[in-house]
């Protein structure tokens, strides 16, 4: 489709530009490690990274973390969206969620970890607690907003001419919401990434944070610096794709 | 057997707190193409709200058939391409022929709104009405936003493709109005006004200036009876008898009565 390709292509050009930048700050850090005027344990070099980053069972950290944060945006965003519908079908709870959801969400999902611990132990659900805590609010909040936003007129212009109510929601919900929907994964899929790190570094055995923090012990800056530098290349990653995915959507407004 | 008029109102009276709006109007349309008209505030937009039971009002209204509302802004949802935008109205809608219909010409089916103009956007919510199949059309000054030419066409197109449909039209466009209107309802202050039309006349001819300097002075309540009357003599002379009916006060001898007599 034309318009697909007219809104892709600023994209490209940032991501090149962006690419640009980011080379020159690297071979900044190089040159800086080149000088030897710190010990190899407080300053790595970014070649260094690079190569320990190549190592086979780096992608199995990496894949362990992925997946945690797959499995609790997937729960985040069913409970967002059932909440949300919850509050289209009933208009009434929305001050009572928004009164509770308000509050809580101020409480930031680090401090939401010793309590876990206690809850569900060491193991994998209090980790997932702490994703779906992170990804939740921000999903919820942005998802709320984009319902607000929906122009009252043509909801009306929709369910004043549909028969069925099944297909007023259907056009007006389900296909008005959905720009709002990506941009809320993408705000979900920000936080919950974080919130994993941040589980993962206090009881783990596994993962890109229990990496940095074996690094820590074995005072192996590479090991630490590697794992903060997948750490965001991922973020980034996904957070590239899905703004190609929410342009895409939001083109047609 | 009892002949149901299409749309009735009885005796409509709405009142926003106690500043009466509407006040005691009775008019029926079956098949024809209605226009309100009216200065700004005397309530067309409320008559149009009250058949769309949207406000509170009493008083009988009565409608016989499906009913679709083209409303004054916003007719096209922008999150939807022209085709989901009719299709709302009706699953099974043959989009090319409706576009067609509506003269919508080399416009894809899949175009958003942003990259549509005004005029275009209308036609979509023509083609809408069309395709919803209504029998009762409720239109809120759908074409206000345009240039004078292109509002001129579409509310022929409308008038072209709506015929043998009750459609009732809100305007002040008294020009349009009377040009195009088989029933016209002229509001006023705690005052109406309901006139039909038997046949058409050229736009461009004097007798047409003729008739909206008559209509004009309608708008306001200061009406010079006599003058109105005489020159509706004139005009049954130059065209045909009863060219104008006063339907609300059609019990009068003369057909032509342009202000509610006194008591």
């Amino acid at each position: 489709m034309y318009y697909k390709v007219e809104y892709i292509k600023p994209a490209f050009h940032n991501l090149i530009f962006e690419a640009l930048i980011i080379v020159f700050l690297l071979s900044i850090w190089q040159g800086i490690y080149e000088t030897r005027l710190f010990s190899e344990i407080v300053v790595t070099g970014p070649l260094k990274v690079i190569e320990y980053l190549w190592r086979p069972d780096i992608l199995r950290q990496w894949n362990i973390s992925l997946y945690r944060v797959m499995v609790g945006l997937l729960i985040a965003t069913s409970i967002a969206v059932l909440l949300l519908v919850a509050g289209i079908v009933f208009p009434k709870i929305q001050s009572i969620m928004n009164v509770l959801v308000n509050t809580l969400r101020f409480i930031p999902p680090i401090a939401w970890i010793p309590l876990a611990i206690i809850w569900f132990g060491i193991g994998e659900s209090s980790k997932e607690y702490i994703i779906i805590y992170g990804g939740f609010f921000s999903m919820f909040l942005s998802l709320f907003d984009a319902y607000r936003n929906l122009p009252k007129e043509s909801l009306k212009l929709i369910s004043i001419n549909t028969s069925s109510r099944l297909k007023a929601a259907y056009y007006g919900y389900v296909l008005g919401l959905m720009p709002g929907f990506i941009h809320s994964i993408r705000l979900g899929f920000g936080v919950a990434w974080m919130s994993l790190v941040a589980a993962e570094l206090i009881a783990s055995d596994a993962g890109l944070g229990y990496m940095i923090e074996e690094g820590r012990m074995l005072l192996d800056t590479t090991q630490v610096v590697g794992g903060m530098v997948l750490i965001g290349l991922t973020g980034y990653v996904f957070d590239f794709i899905l703004r190609i995915v929410e342009r895409w959507c939001a083109w047609q407004n | 057997m009892v002949c149901m008029a299409k749309l009735k109102v009885q005796n409509l009276n709405v009142s926003f707190g106690d500043k009466g709006v509407l006040q005691d109007i009775t008019f029926e349309a079956d098949n024809q193409f209605t226009y309100v008209i009216g200065r700004s505030g005397v309530g067309k937009s409320t008559l149009l709200k009250c058949l769309l039971g949207e406000v509170k009002y009493q008083g009988n209204i009565t409608l016989n058939g499906k009913v679709v509302y083209i409303p004054q802004a916003n007719q096209m949802v922008p999150w939807l391409n022209v085709e989901q935008n009719i299709r709302i109205a009706n699953d099974d809608a043959d989009i090319d022929n409706l576009l067609e219909m509506v003269e919508l010409y080399g416009v894809s089916k899949y175009a958003y709104a942003r990259n549509l103009s005004g005029g275009q956007i209308q036609r979509i919510a023509l083609a809408r009405a069309i395709a919803s199949g209504a029998d009762i059309i409720l239109c809120d000054e759908p074409f206000s936003a345009l240039d004078y030419l292109t509002r001129e066409k579409l509310q022929e197109l409308a008038k072209k493709i709506f015929e043998g449909k009750t459609v009732i039209y809100v305007t002040h466009d008294l020009y349009e109005a009377t040009y195009l209107a088989d029933l016209l309802v002229i509001l006023r202050q705690r005052d109406y006004d309901v006139l039909k039309f038997s046949q058409k006349i050229d736009r461009d001819s004097q007798l047409f200036f003729d008739v909206i300097s008559l209509l004009r002075p309608a708008f306001l309540n200061g009406v010079d009876k006599h003058n109105i009357r005489a020159l509706g003599r004139s005009l049954d002379k130059r065209i045909a008898p009863s060219y104008i009916l006063d339907l609300k006060n059609e019990h009068r001898p003369y057909p032509l009565v342009m202000a509610k007599e006194g008591t």
